[in-house]
């Protein structure tokens, strides 16, 4: 069977995660760069709204 | 001066008999010794912050313990509180193997769907939706239940299917299918043969 196609990531993507996640206080060790910049890609948002939608649903919507 | 000079035994039993001086000499101490300690803290240390308290202007009233500095970050990024920021990564992780399931389940049920129609089963037919359950991977089973009610829990399946389930599917699927499993089991002649279960018994007591 083929290999599930998961969107591929460039290096400057992913540098432009961790620097991202860097500048809001947010660890590497916690959140992934790379995975952080390949689930942006996926649902197609930018790394806000990305985060915004993680969240959302982590939290059930509860503000 | 000379007078002052002490033996080498006359500092040690001195040593041995001093009492502690201050607060610690005090009657408090001499029930329990610890008590003389927590006397002596600082108390300076009750109202120490840390920067980052102080950055975000934290009340005294809130104990250091219930400080919720992780909450209060995630609050201000993205407006929606949550405590453990590593959660924001499990979701992350969640969400990627997800994805890749199903992909998985996809090209299950693409290579199923083919299967089926070379059988001339028509896609969207009552056989089809009955073959289609038949063969596509149960995940009924306990275990991949539990995952799926962890998956939803942590909000991973969120954006697309379930993961739990789904990791049951890649589990077991790929490497077989129903199908598969029912032609290979075809292929294989009964044993009923007494010929035949005599050979594999002596080959056994052999062993």
């Amino acid at each position: 069977m083929a290999r599930a196609a998961i969107k591929k990531v460039a290096q400057a993507e992913i540098r432009a995660a961790k620097s991202f996640l860097e500048r809001r206080g947010l660890d590497s060790d916690d959140i992934s760069p790379k995975k952080f910049a390949k689930a942006a890609k996926e649902l197609d948002k930018g790394f806000v709204e990305t985060l915004q939608i993680l969240a959302r649903e982590l939290s059930a919507g509860d503000t | 001066m000379a007078e002052l000079a002490l033996t080498p035994q006359q500092i040690l039993r001195n040593m041995l008999q001093r009492r502690p001086a201050g607060k610690l000499a005090g009657a408090s101490s001499a029930d329990n010794p610890l008590r003389g300690l927590l006397e002596e803290r600082d108390s300076r240390l009750d109202s120490f912050k840390t920067e980052e308290e102080l950055r975000l202007g934290y009340k005294d009233e809130i104990s250091p313990y219930e400080l919720d500095v992780g909450g209060q970050l995630s609050k201000d990024l993205t407006g929606y509180r949550i405590p453990i920021v590593s959660d924001l990564g499990n979701a992350i992780n969640a969400y990627i193997y997800g994805k890749e399931m199903n992909e998985y389940r996809d090209a299950i049920r693409e290579k199923i769907d083919n299967q089926l129609e070379s059988e001339g089963i028509e896609k969207g037919s009552s056989e089809y939706q009955i073959e289609i359950l038949k063969r596509m991977p149960d995940v009924g089973n306990p275990e991949a239940m539990v995952e799926f009610g962890v998956g939803a829990a942590i909000g991973a399946p969120v954006l697309k299917g379930s993961f739990g389930a789904l990791k049951a599917l890649y589990d077991r699927i790929p490497k077989e299918t129903r199908e598969s499993t029912k032609s290979e089991t075809k292929d294989l002649a009964p044993i009923d043969n007494p010929e035949m279960i005599k050979s594999l018994g002596r080959a056994y007591l052999n062993e």
